[in-house]
């Protein structure tokens, strides 16, 4: 059997929302109602009264246009931060939503139409052909019948004699590793752990045709993960269709075979399950995955800058994470974006597309077939190499490497001898040298050497807006900002002093202002921290990762620690001879090097010796 | 607080640090007291620079004649204190014009590189290929004897040894990471030139400056001695020197003063110079300060 989704929106009207007392609570709170009677619902006769023409200001829009087929034997993911729409679509897929959802399109079950259905019909279906795990809250389970009585529930609904059923929970619960005799104990005396598969044998217990799982592991440890999600596999081998909702990117990853990316009630992007960690194509995708705790990533966490739009219907025109985005352009606060196949032509719903202007995260910089010497010297050989819009790069290599030359060469400030350097479908010859200065920032090695001594604090970060005509009475006010942004003083004797009077970290923070004053979409950090001692350095490239996330830049590290490399970046790009020798994901760089270079690097990283 | 009033302080401090050093309040002080000398010469000279009087040549100093008289008579110091008027004048202007020409040319030559660095350096070759002298000598007899022309002759010779040393000054300075990141913010060329690399050069050019005072007072004065420059009987110091150089067993007061005075002004002019490059540096400020 297929679950298919149809255009499928989903509005909330403000009436209810103000009496639960907040937008996002309410779909919660919705969950809550339900999750409570359980299998029944009496109050979900509204559904039917499919009037979506209202785009009033009232109604709060939990779901846009949704459409997603979960094919049998296979598991489709739902990712998406809280208050998405993730449980919207759960109540959805099984019309338990509450009474004031006005839901619009259609919901097949094969090819039934289930979004017609009355009550009545939906309840020959629920629990045989389609079943839920709701989300583990404390109340989920009733409180006053023992576990094994509540698995057997649906089968005595569905006319199984007492004793069959109750014996066929008790196997179930068996399968799904609750001990015997823990079975017969109430909610409240197992652990959190247990009640998840006991939520988890309720949806089986009827073998239906699909599966709906609603955070089914938000609450257990690793151990437990990992049973579900063999669990979940045997499922989907045994031919069922699941649909997984999960904010859990490596449960998503492990269990499904496609992956939905939900954003205030869109799909954003529609993926293969593998690229979702290695390549994602949406920015959205991206931001969730560098927010997702993972094993093998030593990067520093960084949350999805800003906050969710307004789900107030009609509140936000053009793409709706827009505001949160590392590439908006123009186009993008003015006209929604239609879905494309990742190919490039308009998707269709059944391939894997992303829902973007520009096609997903696109290329900023684009270095093809550099080759750049020095006298007889040749640096660069035939390097090519791409950064994303707000894409953290670590170019790492040892002294000498050419890290330095293909950082200058990337910023513009010398030419390569061969190829050429396209920034955001530009040759950088050809772009406009004071307007390509303006989108690239540069924090050089040492900060010493790199702000004249002739300059004050003042003088030195204001330079950059006198250059380019910007100096005017509200710059000092700006500098000042850009200082606290640095976590320096703003005081007049501060801005005062002169390189020499700062210390190495202070005047670092100092260069990093100056180059973030003009608030360029590409910032280089050649070697910036490499003088600094190790707490400084923390904090440098702390401030660093913050800036960068806050303000979704570009970001091109060079640096010849790989250790720091991995901490700060989404790809490291090693660089040995003049040749890149290994570019991709730093875990993967990391965990499983493939050139001896890499591998010495790393070792040398360590502390190992090197032969 | 706004970048002007970071200007004014500025300004202040670097007041309070020239008051500090007591070389180049020295140095300041001279030249002051030359101005003003210069300036009231009517008023302070005891006796009329060109007035001659045969019944008292090369009379050695006394309290009627301070400094002695010349070989015609005349006041020494009473043609010193007017002399002041000419060769400070004829310095100063000189100086002016080869430091502009020479400062432009050098860092011109030295940032650009290429094929404006060799027209330059090629033709500092050919003005340097001839005897400063002998050039200076051809230009101003070209141009006809007068101070001006003297002045436009000297100035026409002297800005090459700037432009020299100014352009290997830039060549070292453009390397600094400091101009890069200029660079990489968009800075115009003369943006970097101006602001980044000029006050890192300014340092010897201070130094030679001062030292070229001395050489154009004296260059001036041999170009005087052969009809050229301040025709006679204008006073000036390197005339003065010249004629003083056939007395130089018998009288030797005549070549002395004019000596100390011009050896007195290019002092003053280094000390200044000297305080100057310290005061418009910030690291050595500090370090005053302390």
């Amino acid at each position: 059997m297929t679950l298919k989704f149809k255009d499928l929106t989903v509005k909330y009207t403000m009436f209810d929302t103000l009496k639960d007392g907040g937008g996002d609570i309410n779909i919660n709170s919705n969950t809550n109602i339900n999750t409570n009677s359980k299998t029944n619902t009496n109050n979900n006769s509204n559904s039917n009264a499919n009037t979506d023409t209202n785009t009033d200001t009232n109604t709060i829009t939990a779901l846009d246009n949704i459409s997603l087929e979960i094919n049998k034997g296979e598991c489709v993911a739902v990712i998406g931060e809280s208050g998405s729409g993730k449980s919207t679509l759960v109540l959805a897929s099984m019309k338990l939503l509450a009474s004031n959802a006005l839901m619009s399109g259609q919901i097949f079950l094969d090819d039934v139409d289930i979004s017609d259905m009355t009550d009545k019909e939906m309840e020959q279906l629920r629990w045989n052909k389609i079943s839920i795990v709701f989300q583990n809250y404390g109340d989920v389970l009733n409180p006053v019948h023992r576990i094994i009585d509540q698995v057997a529930e649906p089968l005595i609904k569905n006319g199984e004699s007492r004793s069959v059923a109750l014996e066929m929970s008790g196997k179930m619960l068996d399968h799904l590793k609750i001990k015997t005799g823990r079975d017969v104990l109430f909610p409240h005396q197992i652990s959190a752990g247990e009640r998840q598969r006991v939520l988890m044998a309720m949806a089986l217990i009827t073998d239906p045709d699909i599966l709906v799982l609603d955070e089914p592991v938000s609450s257990v440890d690793a151990i437990t993960k990992s049973y579900l999600a063999k669990v979940i596999k045997q499922q989907v081998n045994a031919g069922k269709a699941v649909l997984l909702i999960t904010h859990d990117l490596s449960f998503a990853h492990l269990c499904s075979d496609r992956i939905a990316v939900l954003y205030s009630g869109m799909i954003l992007e529609l993926l293969p399950s593998q690229k979702l960690l290695d390549a994602p194509c949406h920015p959205y995708t991206r931001a969730l995955v560098r927010s997702f705790p993972m094993m093998e990533r030593a990067k520093d966490l960084a949350g999805v800058r800003g906050a969710p739009p307004s789900k107030i219907s009609g509140a936000t025109r053009g793409c709706i994470f827009q505001q949160r985005c590392t590439q908006s352009i123009d186009i993008c606060s003015q006209k929604q974006p239609q879905a494309m196949s990742i190919d490039g032509s308009n998707g269709d719903g059944d391939g894997s597309y992303v829902v973007c202007h520009r096609g997903g995260i696109a290329t900023m910089v684009c270095v093809n077939n550099i080759s750049k010497s020095y006298g007889d010297i040749e640096v660069l050989k035939d390097i090519s190499i791409t950064l994303d819009e707000g894409e953290i790069l670590a170019l790492v290599g040892e002294t000498g490497s050419g890290k330095t030359t293909l950082a200058y060469l990337t910023a513009g400030t010398i030419k390569p001898d061969g190829g050429k350097i396209v920034f955001r479908g530009q040759e950088v010859g050809t772009i406009d040298k004071k307007e390509f200065f303006r989108t690239v920032g540069i924090i050089y090695q040492s900060p010493k050497d790199s702000i004249s001594h002739r300059f004050t604090v003042l003088e030195a970060i204001a330079e950059p807006l006198r250059i380019h005509g910007l100096f005017d009475d509200s710059s000092v006010q700006r500098i000042k900002d850009a200082l606290n942004e640095v976590q320096l003083p703003d005081e007049d004797y501060f801005m005062q002093k002169y390189p020499h009077e700062l210390s190495g970290g202070e005047l670092q923070r100092v260069a990093i202002a100056r180059a973030l004053i003009l608030e360029p979409d590409l910032l280089i950090a050649d070697e910036s921290t490499s003088f600094l001692d190790p707490s400084v350095q923390a904090k440098i490239l702390k401030l660093l990762l913050d800036l960068q996330n806050n303000r979704g830049i570009s970001m091109l590290f060079v640096m010849h620690d790989i250790g720091v490399a991995r901490k700060v970046s989404d790809r490291i790009a090693v660089l040995h001879n003049g040749m890149i020798v290994e570019n991709g994901p730093s875990h993967r760089v990391i965990s499983n090097p493939q050139h001896f270079y890499t591998k010495l690097l790393i070792d040398a990283s360590k502390g190992n010796e090197i032969e | 607080m706004s970048g002007t009033g970071t200007m004014k302080s500025r300004k202040k401090l670097a007041f309070q640090q020239l008051k500090k050093n007591k070389i180049a309040i020295i140095g300041l002080i001279i030249i002051i007291s030359l101005a003003f000398i210069a300036l009231f010469a009517p008023f302070i000279a005891p006796h009329d620079p060109i007035e001659q009087n045969l019944d008292k040549r090369l009379l050695s100093p006394s309290g009627e004649y301070p400094m002695g008289t010349d070989d015609l008579g005349r006041c020494l110091l009473s043609r010193i204190i007017y002399g002041a008027r000419v060769s400070l004048k004829l310095g100063v202007i000189v100086v002016g014009i080869i430091t502009v020409i020479g400062v432009t040319l050098g860092l011109i030559s030295g940032y650009y590189g290429g094929i404006v660095d060799e027209i330059i350096m090629r033709l500092v070759d050919v003005v340097l290929a001839f005897p400063g002298i002998i050039l200076a000598l051809a230009i101003a007899g070209a141009l006809g004897p007068g101070l001006f022309n003297v002045m436009l002759a000297l100035a026409m010779v002297g800005w090459t040894g700037l432009a020299r040393v100014v352009r290997g000054s830039v060549l070292s300075v453009k390397q600094k990471e400091f101009v890069e990141s200029a660079r990489a913010l968009g800075c115009s060329d003369l943006h970097i030139m101006t602001r980044h690399i000029l006050p890192n050069v300014m340092a010897p050019v201070i130094v030679l400056a001062t030292l070229d005072m001395a050489f154009i007072i004296l260059a001036a004065a041999g170009l005087s001695f052969l009809g050229l420059g301040a025709q006679p009987p204008t006073p000036e110091w390197g005339s003065m020197l010249n004629n003083g150089r056939a007395f130089i067993q018998t009288a030797p007061h005549l070549t002395t003063f004019p000596g100390l005075a011009i050896m007195v002004a290019v002092l003053a002019f280094n000390f200044l110079g000297d305080g100057l490059r310290d005061i418009l540096d910030p690291r050595q400020q500090r370090e005053l300060k302390e």
